[in-house]
Formats: structure tokens, C-alpha cells, sequence
């Protein structure tokens, strides 16, 4: 059973200093837990721009054609009805359904891949085993290592006002 | 030379501009915490029962209301030719209206990065979507066998029918639909991380239970903030075009009939100004309350009262704006049954109407011009009901003054509600109120994650020192700016 060295941070100066000098020292699996989003830190961390976009991209593309698909199949090809002389089908009455099934689409596909990129819902976690986990949805910030780099990183961090061993 | 200097000066420190505290008495992220937790874990405070069986009781008369409509008939609304649209369009899209200020403040304003927007957006999302259930009662009803309301979707039916396409209600239908979904995608997906700072305290077993299933295991992982901050800017990047298009959709209902003071094309622009004018009218309604029951004052600061009434006036004034351009254009276009239906709105037989509509929608928000009447908040408040009164009385005039005087004098007719009217529409304050009452007492009121994101307590020991000094330790240690 491997084990993970938490550090409690009381602020974000230090908690990134950190980063920095255990990333530069070669300690590279490190989890970043906090509150609220540190801006600034992904560079720090490594983490690429996250790629979500494509997600509501494909759910928009998805939106739209369905919206003109519908109107056009129900209106044109499964029951055709004349109301006030208009076509049967026309991009342009169509456009509004479209453009609200766009962002429908989009929106779910937004959600629905932060969900799955974060890998949630996820009701456990080992890290909820910290015996201060509720500090860590409060104000204090958690950098955690793995056993392998457990000594570099005592050495290494500054500033962390509390060392915890947990079971992952 | 300017290229010279450059080269003498490699780097040029940016000039440093104050900025506004969002959160005033320099309060800790602990204190943020218990403060808006506290909100929901503490006992019920006497008042919130007084509110919400007053509430409760007030929503009964909709219920009522609604149930005499249906096991009566449409007829028990005041709706007689030619006015066949009276109150259920009026009251239709006063609520729709009002939910637009939430969207506004959470998508709008977070692409424009106004970090005030944070200890009022999470109420205000509340408040849109509690706004759109209001809204989406009157034209489910006013179809008349409410049971059929599922043929303004395109579902499989025997008859084999489809939805109208063509029509701008139908559009609305799909228009109306989309902004409730996703504002309460908006609305959840930025409560996630609130959900888990309750579960995390909730001592309770259904308490963790409710909070744990609704946080979804979220443990706010910098990988998992990465893609989470992403959506939201996706997501508030979605909800602004949607925004904008929902009350141009609602306009179109209007605008694309052939009936003069409908038939213009000012109104999509004129319907979306006046919603958000509208919805920061009742954001101030309901806020300014909040912040003296609940002890607030730290997170809804004088700046914040400050930059909404700006909003107000501005969107008041473009509203003035757009009922001096209908006036102009009736007599530029040289039709005179345009030019009458103006004249008539005036100093008609609504004419009453017409002009608390003007007071209440162009004069009183003026007031705001002058920082003595924006810093007093009773007297906000006041100012904020009248923008209420005004917004309602504005949807009145445009739908009935059409409507009961159109084309042919001879079936012109004064159009009055009846007691069912006026009943289902005084129930749906009950119920929204109700609603927003049990939003208050248990879920996060406030965007705690984003209110500490953006606010960095000066000295003290929090973790949020942060953000600012942030710049600095990056470039010393040779990392990344932020």
C-alpha cells in the first residue's frame, strides 16, 4: 500500500515556491489541493491549457444540425402542412431553433466534460482520509508527494506549517 | 527616441491602480467560510418561518388561481376580443425579464472580469431560474387543456403532427426551455465547489448525504480546477449570446406580428435592456435585505450597491431612450396608424399606464445620478420597487394599449382583468419567494470559492495572500507570471 506525504500551506507564496523547487530538484508527481483556483499555479505545476473546449464544440456542432435536421424532416419530409403560404422548410425561420439547440448542446457538452475529464462524481477519494481533509475546502491549501520523493520534499518545501502521512 | 528608450528601459514596472475591496474589514477565507455556511447550518432564524408561510400562503392563490382555470375554462381571464393577450403575456414576460440581471451578473459580467460580481452572482442565478418557472406558468395555462402542453414539443404523437416551426412561439418555447436548462447548469456547476466546503462540515448524516451526492466528490485538485475554471468561462461564454437571445425571441413574439406598436424593429434591443433593467431591479429587491438580515455588509459593500445602481440608470436611460425612438419613428414613418397607436398609448384610455410606465422606468432611476441617493440603502430599495412597478406597467402598455385599440374602431374595447387574474398573478411572488426562501436556508448563498479567489486579506495568515504577491514570487524564483 503506497503512502502520500501531505503538506499543509497556509498561503499561496509558499505553496508555490515549493512547487518550484521541488519540480526543480526532479520530484514531479505532485497534487496541488486548494479552496478556491490558484491562478497562476498550472504553468508552475506543468499542466498544459486544459483541452475542454472540444467538448462543447462537438455537443454545439451536434446542436445545430439537429435543430435544422428537425425542422426540416418534421416540416418538409414526415408531415408537410401549408401555414400562411410559407415553404415547408427554410434555413431562416430555423435559425433561432438551431441557435437555441447550439448552446443546449454546447452547455451540456461544457458540463458534462469537466465531469468526465475530472473524473466525477468520484464519492471517495484518499485524500479525504487527511485528518484535517475540512481545512482543505476551508482556507488551507494541501501539496501532497509521493512516498518516493517523501524525503526530498521535507527538505525541499518551506513554509508548510504541518506534515501528514496518509494511505492511498 | 521612443526605440531607444525602450532598449534603456527593459522593463518598464505597470503603473499600480488602486482597486475597489470587494470584501471590506480585510475579513479571512475562514471567515468567508463561517459566514456563508453559517447561513445555512445555523438554526432557522423566526423570521424565515414568518417569511416563508407568508410566502407559502401567497403562493397558494396561483394554485388556486390556476386550478379554477382549468376545471372552468381560459374564459375566467380577463381575455376578450380583441385583447386575447392581456395579463398572462404581460406577467409571461415581466418574470422572464427579471431573470435576465442573473445571467447578466454571472456570464456578462465574468467575461468582462468585474470581480464584484462575486457575492452576488450565485443569489442572482437562483433568482433567474426561480424567475423562469414564474414565467413558464402562463403560457403552459393559456394554451387552455394544460394537459396538451407537451404538443409545444416536438414528441411522437398519434396524430402525427409536429410543432410549427415557423412561428416565433415556437421559437420562444425552445428559446424558454434552453435558458431554464442551462441556467441551472450555470447555476449548479458553480456551486460544486461551495457544495463540497458543506459537505466537508456538515455534521449531520443527511446533511452529508444531500451535500456529499450533490458535490459530487469534488476535492478541488489544481488538475481539477484547470478544467473546471475552463467550463465556467465556456459556460459563461454559452450563456451570453443565450442571454442576449431569449428576450430578442420573447421581442420577436411581439415584433414579428403585424399589429402597429408590435410591428418594429427596435425591439429586440429595447426588450433586452429593459429585462436586465428589470432583473437588477429585483437583484437590489431582494438583496439589499439579505445584506442587513443576514449581517452581509462585509460582502455586499457599499461598492457593490454602488455598481448596481449604475447598471440601473444605464439601463434605464437606454429604455427612456428606446420609448422616445418609438415615438419618433411613429411619426417619421408616416403611418398613421402607427403615429395613432402612440399618440393613443399617451393620452389614451391608458394613458395612466403609460405614464407610471415613464416615471417609474425613466424619471426615478435618474435619482441614481447622485451618490447621496446610492448610498442609502433604503432609499436604493424604494427606488428598485419602483423599477418593479414600472417594468411590469412597461409590458402592460405594449400588450393591451395594441391590442384594445388596433385596427377597426368598431371592435375596440377596454380591457379589464378579472379577480383570477389578479390572483394567479399576486401568487406568483408567494412562489417565487418560496423558493428563494428555501435556496436561502440550503444551499450556499454566495460563491464562496470565487469570492476567495478574487479577494486576498492583507497581511494576516490566510492562504489567500496570494494572488497579488503571487507576481512577485513567480519572477523571483524565475517561474511564470501569472
Amino acid at each position: 500500500m503506497s503512502k502520500l506525504l501531505c503538506f499543509t500551506f497556509e498561503n499561496v507564496e509558499d505553496l508555490k515556491a515549493s512547487v518550484v523547487t521541488l519540480r526543480k530538484n526532479g520530484v514531479e508527481k505532485i497534487e496541488v489541493y486548494s479552496p478556491f483556483p490558484i491562478h497562476g499555479i498550472d504553468p508552475l505545476l506543468g499542466y498544459k491549457r486544459s483541452g475542454i473546449g472540444i467538448c462543447p464544440l462537438i455537443g454545439g456542432v451536434i446542436g445545430f444540425f439537429s435543430g435544422m435536421g428537425l425542422s426540416w424532416w418534421t416540416g418538409a419530409v414526415d408531415y408537410r402542412l401549408i401555414v400562411a403560404g410559407m415553404p415547408y422548410f427554410s434555413w431562416v425561420f430555423t435559425f433561432p431553433i438551431a441557435y437555441e439547440l447550439t448552446i443546449l448542446f454546447a452547455a451540456f457538452g461544457t458540463l458534462g466534460g469537466m465531469f468526465v475529464m475530472n473524473k466525477l462524481p468520484r464519492p471517495h477519494h484518499p485524500i479525504f482520509e487527511h485528518s484535517k481533509w475540512k481545512d482543505f475546502t476551508n482556507d488551507k491549501l494541501l501539496l501532497a508527494v509521493e512516498e518516493a520523493d517523501a524525503d526530498k520534499a521535507r527538505n525541499l518545501t518551506h513554509g508548510a506549517t504541518a506534515v501528514e502521512e496518509i494511505s492511498a | 527616441m521612443s526605440h531607444t528608450h525602450t532598449e534603456n528601459l527593459p522593463e518598464v514596472a505597470p503603473a499600480h491602480y488602486p482597486r475597489n475591496v470587494i470584501v471590506t474589514n480585510n475579513r479571512s477565507h475562514a471567515w468567508i467560510t463561517e459566514k456563508i455556511c453559517g447561513i445555512v447550518e445555523g438554526k432557522t432564524p423566526l423570521w424565515w418561518w414568518i417569511a416563508f408561510l407568508m410566502s407559502a400562503s401567497i403562493a397558494a392563490f396561483t394554485f388556486l388561481g390556476l386550478g379554477y382555470l382549468v376545471t372552468t375554462g381560459i374564459g375566467v381571464w380577463g381575455e376578450r376580443t380583441p385583447t386575447h393577450w392581456g395579463w398572462d403575456i404581460v406577467n409571461f414576460v415581466f418574470w422572464i425579464g427579471i431573470g435576465h440581471a442573473g445571467t447578466l451578473i454571472s456570464a456578462i459580467l465574468c467575461l468582462l472580469r468585474q470581480p464584484w460580481r462575486t457575492s452576488i452572482n450565485r443569489a442572482a442565478e437562483a433568482m433567474t431560474i426561480f424567475a423562469v418557472f414564474c414565467a413558464a406558468i402562463y403560457p403552459v395555462f393559456h394554451i387552455g387543456r394544460v394537459w396538451f402542453a407537451w404538443f409545444l414539443f416536438p414528441l411522437p404523437n398519434p396524430n402525427g403532427i409536429w410543432p410549427n416551426f415557423r412561428s416565433p412561439l415556437e421559437w420562444d418555447v425552445f428559446a424558454v426551455s434552453t435558458y431554464a436548462t442551462v441556467s441551472i447548469l450555470f447555476w449548479y456547476m458553480g456551486m460544486i465547489p461551495d457544495l463540497a466546503t458543506l459537505r466537508d462540515r456538515a455534521k449531520e448524516k443527511w446533511r452529508q448525504i444531500f451535500y456529499g451526492l450533490l458535490a459530487c466528490g469534488w476535492n478541488g485538485n489544481a488538475k481539477h480546477w484547470r478544467n473546471y475554471e475552463m467550463a465556467y468561462l465556456i459556460l459563461a461564454g454559452l450563456s451570453t449570446p443565450l442571454v442576449l437571445s431569449v428576450h430578442t425571441i420573447v421581442s420577436f413574439d411581439f415584433a414579428v406580428a403585424n399589429l402597429p406598436g408590435w410591428h418594429t424593429t427596435i425591439f429586440p434591443p429595447y426588450f433586452v435592456a429593459g429585462a436586465i433593467f428589470s432583473g437588477f431591479g429585483m437583484v437590489l429587491t431582494l438583496m439589499l435585505p439579505l445584506r442587513s438580515l443576514f449581517k452581509l455588509h462585509d460582502l455586499i459593500t457599499q461598492y457593490h450597491i454602488d455598481c448596481m445602481c449604475k447598471i440601473v440608470l444605464a439601463t434605464g436611460s437606454m429604455v427612456g431612450y428606446a420609448y422616445a425612438m418609438e415615438f419618433f419613428i411613429a411619426w417619421y414613418s408616416g403611418n398613421p396608424t402607427e403615429g395613432f397607436t402612440f399618440v393613443n398609448r399617451a393620452f389614451g384610455p391608458y394613458a395612466w399606464a403609460y405614464w407610471i410606465m415613464v416615471s417609474c422606468n425613466v424619471i426615478t432611476p435618474q435619482l441614481f445620478w447622485f451618490k447621496a441617493v446610492r448610498s442609502r440603502p433604503w432609499l436604493v430599495w424604494i427606488i428598485a420597487i419602483f423599477v418593479n412597478v414600472g417594468m411590469w406597467f412597461e409590458r402592460f402598455v405594449i400588450t393591451v394599449s395594441s391590442l384594445a385599440n388596433d385596427f377597426l374602431p368598431t371592435s375596440w374595447k377596454y380591457f379589464s382583468p378579472t379577480v383570477v387574474d389578479i390572483f394567479t398573478f399576486f401568487g406568483t411572488f408567494g412562489f417565487f419567494m418560496t423558493l428563494f426562501l428555501l435556496f436561502i436556508r440550503f444551499l450556499p448563498l454566495m460563491a464562496m470559492a470565487e469570492i476567495k479567489a478574487a479577494h486576498v486579506p492583507v497581511g494576516g495568515d490566510s492562504a489567500g495572500r496570494a494572488a497579488h504577491g503571487g507576481v512577485e514570487s513567480n519572477k523571483n524564483l524565475g517561474g511564470h507570471h501569472v
